[in-house]
């Protein structure tokens, strides 16, 4: 019989916000919308900073993946997530990004290569099971899940209300591309500020920006992952890889 | 809002001005017994000193004036003073200028309150410039002048020596007694939500009411000090204003996902209602406010008490909201103070470290309170040298090692 009793594989993942509840369970909702068969048990931690991705490897691997935490039994992989924005704090081998200019493609490759740099210098940290250790940047921040919303007003809803036809106004004049008549593929390499994207968008309605962190941006990534998970999959592709990227890590482990 | 208090001779508020912030709360952190609670009750102090009167605001509520007053200088006399920018129910923008408001009071050999001195100053050019004296009243016996706006010329009043002039005046011609009375009566002050359950409550020797338990439909928006009424507070919202009651349920559900829906069956006999919720866990179950954890109805109330009101109060104040909380639950707690913080002033008291964590600008936000043989003492922070620190630790961090607030043991020893 097959069921919630088999054992799954334990994967650690890493973010870098201590307010990562949202995030995570985004993650979860992908990798169940994604690949619906994979047998995997999330773990949740922070590493309270970008710039302490290593120090968590270092110190912190070892002990989770030996003794697990206080609640949870011991860890099969270790996955950091970071936000691409901040690529020269958590990673600078992996040098910066292209720009918008050279394409899609060529942002597709320096994220693919990026994820590869900092992978390398995680392993670096640590002696024990370093090949389970792995480093994911997502394009680009909890900011970017918030613009990729711009057309599910009940997740927007929870910034506050406003007109829906002012914003779709304002969607419509953005330049150079409007966000609205994109293709889903193309949203993340077109909206590269999502900071600026959300200010201007606020602006255009009348509401306070929500700052950092602030309880309203996961009130809309909770909201629009728990209805529209296929639209921000989509739209957000680096969250399809981790998703498939974490479904297959269960499945080599299951294979061994 | 309220923009200053300048207190003297108030329990351990021996001589202190608290500035606070606009636009984010004002939160007082320190050790038991540094003063905290009492800014809270100065607040109160003024509401019940207008709806109630001095003598009563001092006397049935306060055991008397001598208990009230600071410790250890006899003749000391007790002097608040309040600089507020008047809510927007004043009229006339005019008449929104700042304000400041104080008086004096001695106690007279009986032990009744006597008022000494009492002041209301309007400044139309801000708080600098030479203010335009409303009521001068200098001695207990004699009249107070009150100026008239129809004649612009002082008025000789006699008032009562043991009772405040602004809450006694009713008279078109001194319309500004009239509106700071409103905006007093408005202070929305909040010592602590009674949330105990039905079995807690056995034996107590209060009137037995509770937020557990039904409540009388009446007219009064406005959450009453202990929330008592909060099932009349949540239906007339539901009712008059329900794009806030959507707000206020989703927040709540945000925090408890259990939480189907929040209603209010009447109670047979007509005029009462309850407040019931639907959980998903349990469905088509009727659960009511007495099925609430602690946390859940302090939640509640707390949403209720922050949220935007019709009449936006000139100051919501808490004297430790995050008993029985979560940490996440905090966090939204502050998300919503910030809010408030935006339309009114907002102050809260608080051990809790994980609520400073939660702060947008805790160097602004947070006071220091620390009481020593010159009485209770309230500091700001140093935003830059704070900034410093956060580079590599957290407010707790900070708390844990001593560099915010003292604890209970630390001397302060010279």
């Amino acid at each position: 019989m097959s069921g919630a009793h088999e054992p799954r594989v334990r994967v650690l993942l890493v973010w870098e916000d201590q307010y990562c509840e949202k995030l995570h369970l985004l993650l979860k909702r992908s990798v169940r919308h994604c690949c619906a068969k994979a047998r995997v048990e999330f773990v949740r931690d922070s590493s309270r900073g970008n710039s302490n991705f290593a120090a968590y490897v270092q110190q912190d691997w070892p002990k989770a993946r030996q003794h697990g935490f206080a609640r949870e039994p011991k860890v099969d992989y270790i996955v950091c997530v970071a936000d691409a924005d901040c690529v020269s704090t958590v990673c600078p081998t992996a040098g910066t990004p292209p720009d918008y200019y050279q394409g899609a493609q060529a942002l597709e490759t320096w994220m693919s290569s990026a994820d590869v740099q900092w992978t390398k210098t995680l392993r670096t940290a640590t002696t024990l099971d370093p090949d389970r250790v792995h480093g994911r940047f997502l394009r680009w921040s909890k900011e970017s899940v918030v613009t990729a919303c711009f057309d599910v007003p009940e997740a927007l809803g929870k910034l506050g209300n406003f007109d829906q036809e002012k914003l779709r106004r304002h969607l419509a004049q953005c330049r150079p591309h409007r966000a609205d008549s994109s293709p889903d593929e193309m949203h993340i390499h077109e909206v590269r500020s999502p900071q600026s994207c959300l200010e201007r968008g606020c602006a255009s309605v009348d509401l306070a920006v929500p700052r950092k962190s602030s309880v309203v941006i996961d009130d809309v990534i909770d909201a629009a992952s728990k209805t529209h998970i296929a639209k921000l999959v989509a739209r957000l592709p680096d969250l399809r890889m981790l998703s498939h990227f974490v479904a297959e890590l269960a499945q080599a482990h299951e294979r061994c | 809002m309220i923009r200053k208090l300048h207190i003297k001779g108030f329990r351990l508020l021996r001589d202190v001005t608290i500035e606070l912030e606009q636009g984010v709360p004002t939160v007082f952190i320190g050790p038991n017994a540094s003063g905290k609670s009492t800014v809270i009750e100065v607040l109160h102090f003024l509401k019940a000193a207008v709806t109630s009167g001095l003598g009563n605001a001092l006397t049935a509520q306060r055991g008397g004036l001598d208990l009230v007053r600071t410790r250890g200088l006899a003749r000391m006399p007790l002097s608040i003073e309040v600089t507020l920018n008047p809510s927007e129910g004043f009229a006339i923008e005019q008449d929104r200028a700042p304000l400041v408001y104080g008086f004096e009071v001695v106690p007279s050999e009986s032990g009744q309150p006597i008022v000494t001195r009492e002041w209301l100053d309007k400044y139309s050019h801000g708080l600098t410039k030479k203010p335009l004296n409303l009521l001068i009243r200098s001695d207990s016996t004699g009249p107070a002048k009150l100026k008239n706006v129809f004649t612009t010329k002082y008025d000789e009043v006699q008032i009562p020596s043991g009772e405040l002039a602004f809450a006694v005046v009713r008279h078109p011609h001194y319309p500004t007694f009239e509106h700071l009375r409103a905006d007093f009566t408005q202070l929305a002050v909040f010592p602590g939500f009674d949330v105990r359950p039905r079995w807690a409550r056995e034996g107590a020797t209060d009137d037995g009411l509770s937020p557990r338990e039904r409540s009388i439909i009446d007219v009064a928006d406005g959450l009453d000090m202990l929330g008592r009424n909060i099932a009349n507070v949540l239906y007339r919202m539901r009712e008059e204003s329900p794009v806030r009651f959507r707000e206020l349920s989703e927040h709540f559900q945000a925090e408890f996902p259990f939480v189907k829906s929040l209603y209010f069956p009447p109670i047979a006999g007509g005029g009462r209602i309850q407040l019931a919720w639907e959980d998903t866990r349990f469905p088509g179950d009727r659960l009511y406010a007495e099925q609430m954890s602690d946390g859940m109805l302090l939640f509640l109330l707390l949403l209720a008490a922050a949220s935007p009101r019709t009449a936006k109060p000139l100051c919501l104040a808490f004297d430790e909201p995050d008993a029985h909380l979560h940490p996440s639950a905090e966090r939204r707690l502050v998300h919503l103070l910030e809010q408030a913080a935006a339309h009114q002033t907002v102050i809260v008291t608080t051990h809790s470290s994980s609520l400073l964590e939660h702060l947008s600008d805790p160097a602004r936000s947070i006071r220091v309170c620390r009481a020593g043989s010159s009485g209770a003492v309230q500091e700001p922070l140093d935003a830059d040298r704070l900034a410093a620190w956060r580079d590599q630790y957290s407010l707790s961090d900070l708390r844990l090692r001593g560099h915010l607030d003292l604890s209970n043991q630390d001397k302060e020893e010279p």
